[in-house]
């Protein structure tokens, strides 16, 4: 080894982080002895690990709960819990990235996207939704950007009438290729609730339908080409009242 | 069918503990904490569909991980730029005191979003390194890179935090 051997940063950072795999770490070493200036830029490459490590013990600490992965009681009898979880798992993907997934996702009746709200909707925990807490005008913002994917310019007031229910967070989400919103919603008893609405061609207008979905309250209705589903938890009377309330007001 | 069934139940038995890193991770592959908590559940399900695939007896953080890197990757990453910015910033955070006192965790905090706001491929091969010990070669693998842009992407971090959090210290 020469002693005017340059070394890359590449293999100075190799050095620091002791990765002798990578490189010969004693050839450094005594590179470093002989020259100030491999010196002072090792200096410039010089990183408190440790107080990286604690930093990011924050996030640990701001970590939400792990998902339930096997709700109680809400198994179909036909079913094991890991073809129960495939399911879920399934319906839940192809809703997050938009694509077709299979049996799951065929036909277009206005049926199969309340089924797949339903089967995501069942993966929410109240720790899913605890740790958001919005400014005002962050919420209006963000609840206006999202609304505007589906043509409809929802307001904060509107979307915080229903007392019982605390709002926490707009999302587009797709469904067979069409903007599907998502407005999630945490019950006085820290249940998770949701409003999802989509844009139909030829739903005529319906009055609130209410019925149990994968274990959970919900309403479903159709208004102006739209068509709503509210679902969530296990109060009936909430999730009707809440029903009530945005078909008459949304 | 025994060793699928081993593999299942490790998969199931370790999610839960493994479950506050994993979601460490999904924010700083997503640089957002809406998007991490989506992130951090399609994994879950995802690790679960697939459990006869993990081996007993290896890293399950390793493979859990990889998954989330793929899915980030492949498939959620797309929908993320499709549906724009909007999201809770990482400075929304709320981050709980910690035990050290006020004055250490405003530095740890000042630490982890200079971290946080570095580009994602530099942000997701720290974390990997530095926060969760993995060696080069390891985290090449499940970044599924060469070892050398393990080592750009290190180097390029290392040397703009040195000047970064230097500077601070500098002046305050």
């Amino acid at each position: 080894m020469s002693d005017h051997q340059t070394y890359s940063d590449e293999e100075l950072t190799a050095y620091l982080d002791g990765e002798s795999d990578t490189v010969v770490l004693a050839d450094i070493e005594h590179a470093l002895k002989q020259d100030s200036t491999l010196r002072a830029r090792l200096e410039g490459l010089s990183l408190d690990k440790q107080k990286l490590k604690q930093a990011f013990e924050l996030l640990l600490d701001a970590a939400p709960d792990a998902p339930d992965l096997e709700p109680a009681g809400e198994l179909p009898v036909d079913r094991t819990v890991f073809g129960f979880l495939h399911l879920v798992a399934a319906a839940a993907v192809a809703l997050m990235i938009g694509v077709g997934a299979g049996l799951l996702m065929t036909g277009d009746r206005a049926g199969d996207w309340r089924d797949n709200v339903a089967a995501y909707q069942a993966l929410y925990a109240n720790g899913t939704l605890a740790h958001i807490k919005q400014p005002e005008e962050a919420a209006s913002a963000e609840l206006a950007r999202v609304s505007s994917a589906i043509g409809k310019d929802l307001d904060l007031s509107v979307i915080n009438a229903p007392d019982q229910l605390d709002y926490k967070r707009a999302q587009i989400l797709h469904f067979q290729g069409k903007p599907l919103i998502q407005l999630a919603f945490l019950s006085k008893v820290g249940e998770p609730v949701a409003l999802c609405v989509i844009q139909l061609d030829d739903t005529a207008n319906s009055k609130p339908v209410f019925q149990e979905m994968q274990g959970m309250q919900a309403a479903s209705w159709a208004k102006d080409g739209y068509a709503y589903l509210l679902i969530g938890g296990d109060d009936p009377e909430l999730i009707e009242s809440a029903a009530e309330e945005y078909s008459k007001r949304i | 069918m025994l060793g699928q069934k081993n593999s299942h139940s490790e998969v199931k038995r370790g999610l839960k503990p493994l479950f506050p890193r994993l979601w460490r991770y999904c924010v700083s592959l997503t640089g957002s904490v809406d998007r991490a908590d989506d992130l951090a559940q399609a994994v879950c399900l995802r690790a679960i569909e697939r459990a006869e695939q993990f081996e007993v007896g290896t890293k399950l953080d390793r493979w859990v991980f990889t998954i989330a890197q793929r899915l980030w990757i492949n498939e959620l990453r797309k929908q993320a730029v499709r549906q724009g910015g909007g999201l809770a910033p990482i400075e929304e955070i709320e981050i709980p005191d910690s035990k050290a006192g006020p004055d250490s965790n405003l530095l740890a905090r000042e630490v982890l979003l200079k971290v946080l706001a570095l580009p994602e491929a530099q942000r997701v091969t720290v974390m990997l390194v530095y926060v969760e010990g993995y060696s080069y070669k390891e985290a090449s693998n499940m970044l599924d890179i060469p070892i050398g842009t393990v080592m750009s992407r290190l180097s390029a971090a290392r040397s703009k935090l040195a000047r970064q959090l230097n500077d601070e210290s500098d002046t305050g």
